[in-house]
């Protein structure tokens, strides 16, 4: 039985991630509204490789709607290397957070 | 693919003695890389793999992360170094994460290699250096 939700990641800093958890939605860095969030499949990110650890401290795990993928799919960055990565662009994030998301939690790395 | 439970103790026990191997041939046969050979493992926390510390739950290259959290230039280099910035530490700092990741990532991948192969499963295979720093 395949499950009714799809579920997807994103490291980020202790700002960012608590402000996902409170607000339950992926909000744009501030400064920064133009550019993409990205998320991921479950696993395909090592956090380490992206940079000080203390601006990925944090995994943001998003519960979304089953047939998110097939909607994120347009925004897959590299699928032939690096499938499973998905840059959202930010005129596309409110519809992610108001169609698609269902809950997101946070837990600090190392301690999850 | 990501099938590492599936490697037995054995031979997991032979990559790590041939990886110290490996690396004291490379360094020397000092006291302090002896040393440090008895204190670490290949293993796997959960569905990662990589070089921990020997009977704990911690790979070395999260260690290696958190140090970039030193941000400031630590005294003990400046010694050294009096001249390097903080920006030239954290580069230091930075690359050193990515290259312990890089040759994780490397001994998984010529672990996986060794799982699909048709003659693994009763021998153990002598390790191919350039096979495990290839194609990365």
């Amino acid at each position: 039985m395949s499950a009714s939700y799809e579920t997807y990641e994103r490291y980020g800093c202790e700002e960012e991630a608590k402000d996902c958890d409170q607000k339950q939605k992926l909000s744009p860095k501030p400064d920064h509204e133009t550019q993409p969030k990205w998320i991921a499949e479950i696993g395909l990110v090592d956090p380490r490789r992206l940079g000080k650890p203390k601006r990925y401290r944090y995994r943001i795990a998003i519960v979304a709607k089953k047939g998110t993928r097939e909607w994120l799919k347009q925004f897959e960055a590299k699928p032939e290397n690096e499938p499973g990565r998905y840059a959202i662009p930010a005129n596309e994030l409110p519809k992610f957070n108001n169609e698609y998301v269902i809950s997101i939690s946070i837990a600090k790395r190392g301690t999850d | 693919m990501n099938n590492l439970a599936n490697i037995p103790e054995s031979y997991l026990r032979n990559l790590d003695s041939q990886i110290k191997q490996i690396l004291v041939s490379f360094g020397s046969e000092t006291e302090d890389n002896v040393e440090c050979m008895n204190h670490f493992e290949l293993g796997y926390l959960g569905t990662d793999f990589g070089i921990k510390i020997k009977n704990k739950k911690i790979f070395i290259s999260d260690i290696i992360n958190a140090l970039e959290d030193m941000e400031e230039l630590p005294q003990e280099v400046k010694e050294y170094y009096p001249n390097m910035t903080d920006q030239e530490w954290q580069t230091s700092t930075r690359l050193s994460t990515l290259i312990f990741c890089w040759f994780e990532a490397s001994l998984k991948k010529y672990y996986l290699k060794q799982l699909e192969s048709a003659n693994y499963k009763n021998k153990e295979k002598p390790i191919n250096n350039r096979l495990i720093f290839s194609n990365t």
